[in-house]
């Protein structure tokens, strides 16, 4: 599929797993850092380590904890080529970051998440498999079933969270798409918008027209079922929505 | 001092150039759940130990101390959390404050608080509290140490560690993972 998209003239990223645990998931880590096809998304310390033995270029994604320019500088002497703000991170840290990265000369492109549900956990149960109580190991990929997670609910009725197998995520749709000019200012090279089961199609269709000033930032894509968010931005709860 | 327990990669690139005599431990929030990740702090910041996160199962453990270049410190006893520490950002989802931003999860300020007739569950823990898991941890301990390959746990031990904790439930976690 890779390849496929590669011929189509996508830029495409390998992106490695967040919470490695086995043998089995080092042996697969290791084979997408034994190639130079792709560029490699490295998210936990075990891919970093794996890309750095083998000369390989990387990214980091928005799991790695990169809260200061004295790791992206560590990073970067090393075959760091661009990488992910942190999702609970905001427009004040990211500013600051991009400048002192400026006055020391170096130009590494950064990515904000800018869509879609937040990954904002994860832990070694499968919360899927435990909701129809399977074992995790035979689990019988229920998750196909729920191609966008479980919606979890607090006793106040609010939509707080999706389960996703091991993962959680937000209730609230992340919606930066009117920070946009925000982030062309600040030089942010790369969005990123997470897919979902329906009208992703729409979603970047939508953001590409922002992107080209052909409609404003301020009128926003109609899509229903999760109400949007956008705290961290504004260093805020990240369930938050602020008004701009 | 004996060592500083750090989880950030720019304060262990701090503490390594600036304090190399200091001996430095990876903090279970470094997120080190691999032979592998544990060589990339090992290589780049020269820790001496590290705490493995509560996610992996004891046979995970096993594999992981097979082949680490440096020591491992296991969390035993108190609080477990269900996530992968180091990269979790439910608290600040909710609140704005995490571990990573404000070293504190869940903070005191987001909590609504209840009195109940058993009083306030205290977040923090009591010198008491401290005194006595280290008090049994330590006659466990020395008792293995003593007789090993006869180890079996006192029922008193027990007693007094369930009596310590949060509505008398504990549970060995991640470690036992029947669940899988």
């Amino acid at each position: 599929m890779a390849r496929d998209l590669k011929a189509c003239g996508k830029n495409v990223v390998l992106s490695t797993l967040t919470l490695i645990e086995s043998e089995a998931d080092l042996r697969r880590l290791r084979r997408f850092c034994e190639q130079d096809e792709f560029l490699v998304e490295a998210n936990d310390q075990s891919a970093l380590q794996v890309a750095i033995r083998n000369k390989i270029p990387f990214v980091t994604g928005p799991s790695m904890n990169i809260y200061n320019t004295a790791t992206l500088k560590i990073l970067t002497r090393q075959g760091l080529q661009g990488w992910n703000l942190p999702v609970e991170l905001g427009k004040e840290t990211l500013e600051q970051l991009i400048n002192e990265l400026k006055a020391e000369g170096l130009d590494l492109p950064a990515e904000v998440f800018s869509w879609g549900f937040l990954p904002l956990a994860w832990s070694s149960r499968c919360f899927t498999a435990r909701h129809y109580n399977l074992p995790k190991d035979n689990c019988e990929f229920r998750c196909l079933e729920h191609p966008d997670g479980m919606e979890l609910r607090s006793r106040e009725s609010q939509e707080l969270f999706r389960l996703n197998g091991i993962s959680t995520l937000s209730g609230s749709r992340c919606d930066l798409m009117r920070e946009l000019p925000d982030m062309e200012r600040m030089g942010v090279s790369t969005l990123r918008l997470s897919p979902e089961h329906q009208g992703m199609d729409e979603v970047v269709k939508r953001f590409d027209q922002v992107r080209r000033g052909e409609v404003p930032a301020t009128d926003p894509l109609q899509l229903v079922e999760a109400p949007p968010c956008n705290g961290y931005w504004y260093s805020r709860p990240g369930m938050d929505l602020v008004a701009s | 001092m004996d060592a500083i327990i750090l989880a950030d990669m720019g304060l262990l690139d701090y503490a390594a150039n600036k304090y190399p005599e200091t001996p430095r431990h990876l903090s279970v929030q470094g997120s080190a759940t691999s032979h592998e990740a544990l060589s990339f702090y090992k290589d780049n910041f020269d820790i001496r130990r590290a705490v493995l996160p509560r996610v992996l199962s004891i046979d995970q453990v096993r594999s992981v101390a097979k082949q680490s270049p440096v020591e491992l410190e296991v969390l035993a006893f108190g609080s477990l959390c269900i996530m992968a520490e180091g990269r979790c950002y439910l608290s600040s989802y909710l609140t704005d404050e995490s571990p990573n931003t404000r070293g504190a999860c869940s903070p005191a300020k987001a909590v609504r608080w209840q009195e109940t007739p058993q009083g306030l569950e205290s977040r923090q823990r009591s010198p008491a509290y401290i005194a006595d898991v280290a008090r049994t941890w330590r006659q466990a301990l020395d008792r293995l140490d003593a007789t090993p390959g006869m180890f079996s746990v006192e029922s008193q031990w027990n007693n007094t560690l369930a009596g310590l904790s949060e509505g008398g439930l504990t549970t060995i976690g991640a470690y036992h993972r029947k669940w899988k």
